[in-house]
């Protein structure tokens, strides 16, 4: 039974891409929909069984690699870690195949797209539920190719391609990462499984390994730093977070499924699997809450000023993924997982509804060129608002129960990198909060700037595509409160065999009995955030040449162009990183090295040279005789001259001769 | 008159014939010439040592050189009346078609 989820979306895969052109389009959409909805149904009684009822299970396929040490089966483990990813994943994408059935309803290539949506489906499902690393690292690239032909799908588009491009190309630079994790493990504990791995993880503490040429590097900390690296560009932590805003090429429905909630969470899902190996590295673990931290601020900060409604949410995504990471890097990696879980279901609704909105005004994405859809638009707006009150983390909605622990919980670390996470946490659920109301109302509460067209156009979606919605609303509403003590209440044995914290780094309890002052605080950002948002855009309320005198002046202006440059990361990775390698690859590589001095040393250069010796050769035969009678003289006298020599033992100085007579030979032009 | 004027005398009148044939650049009829000179030259030497030796194998190489030779100038004769037949000139600056 537990196999059947993984072959259920694979099915779904193979008869709408592959056989597609039989079934025709209506039907590779309902396939695909129903391949996944039956895995998802399977996959509840798998939560029941494996998760609620506590009995985890391990199922062998068959073997894949069989060398001596090296044994790796195609082998799935499905503990409660596993099947609440499996609960996400195929949730989130039965309700986005089911959306994307009337969203993707005039698009000539629809069947293709429903196979990919499937494909990704099915290698996350691989992904989440391997029980070694070579099959994690198989559906790890499996869902980086997916992405890739998902970001592309609209192909002609060169924007689209480029993207799709730079989204494989930096989740490539994380693989590599990962592949070496993958090698340091094997090196370490000579096999790839992850039971194996993790019950010997504390023997091979404090241990070192002589690993790429470097000597006594600590063992645990070099495997956890490349697993971190992996994960930090699947999950577009700052640094490699380039590719995710850019991502927002391709049709909404993919945003949704695979920027918000599956693609960007594999590398959180590797670090909560790995929880045993992080624990035993303190300072890896540090640097994943310093760099989670930072990318919550960073990215939060940069949505503030984006005028593209998708790439709101992308850099929302970017941000949230930032608290995960920095709840991971605290050890509370049960929280960072409920945290995924909630933030699926409400950034799957708001991508969802944002592509409602789009889907509604003829394909305009601008927020420049939105307002007053409050009207006609109802239901997305509330979707919208739901879904922004959950992300706001608005008291009792689902956001509030996970993302205000992962702020508790950096407040009751007594570390530096617990009050550093705490502070940069708390400001970017201030700029949360204020890009999440602008969105809101420069898109339905403001005056319309749009076209009269595009005003009389806009219709809401048909029911097919708000019925997802609903689902994912009510989700989004509810699931925090219902799930709340299964995953993060007081000694919830919910994850007692899959993730490990250290009791020492448990702060579950301080945060929990933390001063409630101090508990409001995220909050009192939140309301802040809210109301700035709402001064600032409604200047009609407020005196309007006050805020316009300080929004164009100097300080305003700078922090906005800083912020729309988003922090100079493309510039810096363009200009320092991109540009220098693509001009060593022009210049150095290719024109010295490739078209330089290998072929001129190479057969090129050294056919040329025959070709003009031969040449040259062959200009003595003028057809004259008295050339050739004259050479004959001279050769005679040559060789003469050159017996002489070598009677008179004048070596060196016969050979120069030669040398000299070839040269003279060589060159007669 | 010792051996080594008999021997340097034809060995000039050699040379003489060699740098016929290099430096003429104009008439076929001369290298000819030159090729019969240095025939001569090399009878010569072969008799003046088959007189200083006193034997005569000199002697009959000289007579099998001769003929040789009137053999060779009469066939190189020949040639020339071909080519000029054809040509219309002797002159062997005009005979480069085979060039490398």
């Amino acid at each position: 039974m537990y196999l059947l989820i993984l072959l259920f979306p694979f099915l779904g895969f193979f008869s709408t891409n592959l056989l597609g052109r039989f079934i025709g389009v209506s039907g590779s959409r309902f396939l695909s929909t129903l391949s996944i909805v039956l895995a998802f149904i399977i996959s509840l009684f798998a939560f029941f069984e494996s998760a609620l009822s506590g009995s985890a299970c391990s199922v062998v396929l068959s073997s894949w690699i069989n060398i001596e040490l090296f044994t790796t089966p195609w082998s799935f483990c499905f503990d409660s870690l596993s099947v609440t990813m499996l609960l996400v994943v195929c949730g989130v994408s039965s309700l986005v195949h089911l959306y994307s059935i009337e969203y993707m309803l005039t698009d000539p290539h629809a069947s293709r797209f429903m196979g990919y949506l499937s494909l990704f489906t099915f290698f996350m499902l691989v992904l989440v539920t391997s029980d070694n690393f070579l099959v994690m690292f198989f559906g790890w690239e499996g869902i980086g190719l997916a992405s890739y032909l998902l970001i592309s799908f609209w192909h002609t588009r060169i924007q689209a391609g480029k993207s799709a491009i730079k989204a494989m190309l930096v989740n490539r630079i994380g693989d590599l990462g990962l592949v070496l994790s993958i090698c340091s493990i094997f090196l370490s504990f000579k096999t790839l499984d992850y039971s194996i791995i993790f019950s010997l993880a504390s023997f091979a503490n404090e241990s070192s390994f002589s690993f790429l040429s470097f000597n006594n590097s600590d063992r645990l900390s070099v495997i956890t730093f490349f697993i971190f690296f992996g994960a930090l560009g699947k999950s577009a932590q700052i640094g490699l977070h380039i590719w995710l805003p850019d991502a927002m090429e391709g049709p909404t429905p993919v945003s949704a499924l695979i920027h918000a909630a599956t693609l960007v969470t594999a590398g959180l899902f590797l670090i909560i699997r790995c929880s045993v190996l992080f624990e035993e590295c303190p300072t890896i673990l540090s640097i994943v809450a310093l760099m989670g931290s930072l990318t919550a601020f960073f990215a939060a900060s940069v949505g503030l000023v984006q005028n593209d409604l998708k790439k709101v949410i992308a850099y929302s995504t970017c941000s949230q993924l930032g608290f995960m990471m920095f709840a991971c890097g605290l050890s509370h990696y049960s929280i960072a997982l409920f945290h995924l879980a909630n933030h699926a279901l409400f950034k799957a609704l708001l991508f969802l509804s944002a592509g409602c909105v789009i889907h509604g005004l003829l394909d305009e994405q601008d927020l420049r060129k939105m307002g007053g859809l409050l009207q006609i638009l109802p239901i997305s707006y509330t979707m919208i608002l739901i879904g922004s009150l959950a992300l706001v983390g608005f008291p009792f909605l689902t956001g509030f129960y996970s993302k205000d622990v992962v702020l508790e919980v950096a407040l009751a670390t007594p570390t530096f990198v617990g009050n550093f996470a705490h502070w940069l946490g708390c400001l970017a659920a201030f700029c949360t909060s204020f890009y999440s109301f602008r969105l809101i109302f420069l898109t339905f509460l403001n005056n319309t700037n749009s076209n009269k067209a595009y005003i009389e156009n806009a219709h809401e979606a048909p029911i097919i595509m708000v019925l997802p919605l609903m689902f994912l609303a009510f989700g989004s509403i509810f699931w925090g409160f219902f799930s709340k003590d299964l995953f993060i209440g007081v000694g919830t044995p919910f994850f007692i065999t899959s993730v490990t914290t250290n009791f020492e780094n448990l702060v579950l309890l301080e945060a929990e009995f933390a001063p409630t002052i101090l508990k409001n605080i995220p909050f009192i950002f939140t309301l802040l955030g809210a109301l700035l948002s709402f001064f600032l855009i409604n200047c009609s309320v407020t005196s309007k040449t006050v805020i316009f005198d300080y929004k164009i002046g100097f300080f305003y202006r700078s922090l906005y162009s800083f912020l729309t440059k988003k922090w100079h990361f493309d510039q810096l990775a363009n200009e320092l990183i991109i540009h220098k390698l693509m001009n060593f690859g022009y210049r150095i590589s290719f024109q010295t090295l490739d078209k330089g001095s290998i072929e001129i040393f190479g057969p090129f250069g050294s056919s040329a040279k025959l070709w003009s010796l031969s040449k040259s050769l062959s200009n003595i035969h003028s057809g004259m005789i008295f050339h050739y009678s004259f050479v004959m003289l001279f050769s005679i006298l040559f060789l003469f001259c050159w017996f002489i020599m070598f009677n008179l033992n004048w070596g060196i100085n016969s050979l120069l001769l030669l040398l000299l007579f070839s040269y003279s030979v060589f060159s007669i032009d | 008159m010792d051996l080594l004027t008999f021997i340097i005398i034809p060995t000039i009148t050699f040379f003489i014939g060699v740098s016929g044939i290099i430096f003429n650049k104009k008439n076929a009829i001369l290298i000819l010439i030159s090729v019969e000179l240095m025939l001569l030259a090399i009878n010569f030497i072969f008799l003046v040592s088959s007189v200083y030796l006193d034997d005569r194998i000199g002697q009959i190489f000289a007579l099998l050189i001769l003929t040789v030779a009137a053999a060779e100038s009469s066939i190189g004769l020949g040639l020339l009346v071909v080519y000029y037949r054809l040509q219309g000139s002797v002159s062997i600056e005009s005979i480069n078609l085979m060039r490398g």
